[in-house]
């Protein structure tokens, strides 16, 4: 048998018993109910909009409560991911994984198989959902509204992969989760300081400041391709335009930050070994 | 089977391991002896890949891990000291996980086959996390016999059991062999490893400082041998007649008990007898004192004693 094949099964079992562990944990279940609560909220207000100020028309209601829906999943997919790798390293059954037929490349492709297949799970009980609601509310839904869910499978694996590469690097389930809150806090934080400087006039400001707004700045525009959170963004954008070409390029790039944060937590898997 | 080659490991300048040629031939139940922190668990990781070598070079089954990865690692069992189980699962759907995962054929049959000889059939719908300590290394080592490999590495498979958890372990580790099964068994409990073992090696401050069998191993660390024998009556007649003989380095008596001191390397006794019978004596009992496993490496590793050439060879 090949080594193609070898790998193959022990990716498939690997992501299999994971998945059922998802499905038999209530973890995912409590992200989807947070994710149609507050998706609910948009949608609600959306309705008050229509009814109290007499709207006769609104474009893609339902898509940014999808948005808000995926980026909450999405989220939960991130800590699941990180925590991943850091935990079963932590329980020691990681280090009998490796006794057997597998190997890094082997263990993160089965993780990264796992979360995808969740988060494709995730999708369809939205979109079902969110059909429900159409129906309901008479808002509609069209082929935006399926791109967007579409995109959003990319925006899966980029998040799956940057948890991947945090929980190889990280010693400890824990350490993983802060490190992830940390930077999630710290691109949230740059991107809302550079707004600000950014909406300030330059007159107003003293020479240090209007330096640090061009810093704050190039490193914002530097995390755009750093935070997976960015790529989702960047692939509505394009959506919103209808651009084929931006859509594509926003497709490609979110592959190959995929890939690349593969590759690289194979090496730190590999570097930093398997053992407690 | 195992065939190291200088295989040397460094932790942030720490040698661990130094300059290791191990070499266990197919069938032979090869123990891997040495004091905590000698390299045993460093090279075990070695073996399996898990850690990287500075420098050296490992053959399984004749071949370079890293080139057949995938087919090597299906062909070894490994059981480590510490039991990482799922605990979120019960005997039956871990091993039926790693049934899966090296793709057991009838994997529901073998899976009843192993559990029966750990005798814990009947409790493999129980959940991991009820399993006492001495149960999951039991389980353990149902998940190396699973997919029937050709080499089996045990790092203390006995360690964490009751006296029938020890024997159990210690039957399947003979049956095996007698399959033709090579073992590879890293353990403290010196007196199963010679009860076991073919041949020992042992490592302390990562070097290899012997290689042998058991038998040669301990002529190498003792001068002399003493038999004891317990006569019907001494007479002066039969200690000066012995003391006379090339062989006898000494000979002393308490009663009718004799004790007689020779080189090591022959077996003596039949002579030994005749002479006693030459001079009215009645052998009652004789016993070659041998020193055990266990003296044989206090000695070697507290004196750092290599008992092998440069070649790695036993001298």
């Amino acid at each position: 048998m090949s080594k193609m094949k070898y790998r193959r099964n022990a990716i498939g079992v690997i992501a299999r018993r994971d998945i059922k562990s998802t499905v038999n944990g209530i973890g995912i279940y409590v992200a989807a109910s947070l994710a149609f609560l507050v998706a609910m909220l948009f949608v609600r207000s959306n309705l008050k909009g229509v009814t109290e100020n007499g709207l006769m028309v609104m474009v893609n209601p339902l898509n940014y409560p999808l948005f808000i829906a995926v980026i909450i999943g999405a989220t939960y997919l991130a800590l699941t991911s990180t925590i991943s790798v850091a935990r079963e390293r932590d329980q020691g059954t990681l280090e009998v994984l490796f006794y057997g037929p597998v190997d890094s490349t082997t263990y993160i492709t089965a993780k990264f198989v796992e979360q995808i297949v969740t988060f494709l799970g995730l999708i369809v009980v939205y979109i079902a959902v969110f059909f429900i609601i159409s129906k309901m509310t008479n808002f509609g839904m069209d082929g935006s509204f399926l791109a967007m869910a579409g995109l959003s499978v990319l925006l899966a694996a980029s998040i799956v992969a940057f948890g991947l590469l945090l929980s190889t690097v990280s010693r400890s389930a824990r350490t993983s989760v802060i490190v992830l809150l940390v930077l999630l806090l710290a691109f949230l934080a740059i991107d809302i300081v550079a707004g600000i400087l950014n909406s300030m006039s330059a007159k107003d400001m003293s020479a240090t400041l209007i330096y640090a707004r061009v810093a704050v700045d190039m490193l914002n525009r530097g995390l755009k391709w750093i935070s997976p959170f960015a790529y989702l963004n960047r692939g509505i954008a394009a959506v919103g335009l209808g651009v084929a070409s931006q859509i594509l390029s926003s497709i490609g790039a979110s592959l190959l930050y995929t890939v690349v944060l593969l590759a690289l937590a194979v090496q730190f898997l590999d570097r930093r070994g398997v053992r407690k | 089977m195992i065939q190291t080659e200088g295989l040397t490991k460094k932790f942030d300048g720490l040698t661990a391991v130094d300059n290791l040629n191990v070499h266990v031939e197919k069938g032979e139940i090869y123990g891997f002896l040495g004091p905590n922190g000698a390299g045993k668990t460093t090279t075990i990781m070695m073996l399996l890949g898990m850690e990287r070598p500075t420098q050296g070079t490992i053959k399984l089954f004749g071949k370079d891990l890293a080139q057949s990865y995938f087919e090597i690692k299906r062909r070894v069992g490994v059981l480590s000291e510490f039991q990482f189980l799922y605990e979120d699962m019960t005997a039956k759907e871990y091993l039926r996980f790693f049934a899966d995962l090296y793709e057991v054929e009838n994997p529901d049959r073998k899976i009843d086959e192993v559990l029966s000889r750990i005798d814990l059939l009947d409790r493999q719908h129980e959940l991991l996390s009820g399993y006492s300590k001495g149960m999951k290394q039991k389980l353990g080592m149902a998940r190396v016999l699973l997919h029937d490999p050709d080499l089996l590495i045990l790092d203390e498979p006995q360690s964490s059991l009751d006296p029938y958890g020890i024997k159990e372990i210690r039957d399947i580790i003979m049956e095996e062999n007698s399959k033709g099964k090579t073992l590879f068994i890293s353990s403290h409990i010196l007196s199963e490893i010679e009860r076991t073992c073919h041949r020992v090696g042992i490592i302390h401050h990562g070097k290899l400082l012997a290689e042998d069998d058991m038998t040669h191993l301990k002529q190498q660390v003792t001068s002399e041998m003493e038999i004891a024998v317990e006569l019907e009556a001494y007479n002066d007649a039969i200690g000066g007649d012995l003391k006379e003989q090339e062989f006898v380095n000494s000979v002393t008596h308490e009663g009718n008990k004799l004790t007689i001191k020779t080189d090591v390397g022959e077996d003596h006794r039949a002579e030994i007898s005749r002479i006693i019978s030459s001079n009215g004596g009645v052998v009652l009992s004789m016993v070659a004192k041998e020193i055990s496993l266990e003296e044989a490496f206090v000695i070697i590793t507290e004196k750092n004693l290599s008992l092998l050439t440069k070649e790695g060879q036993a001298s």
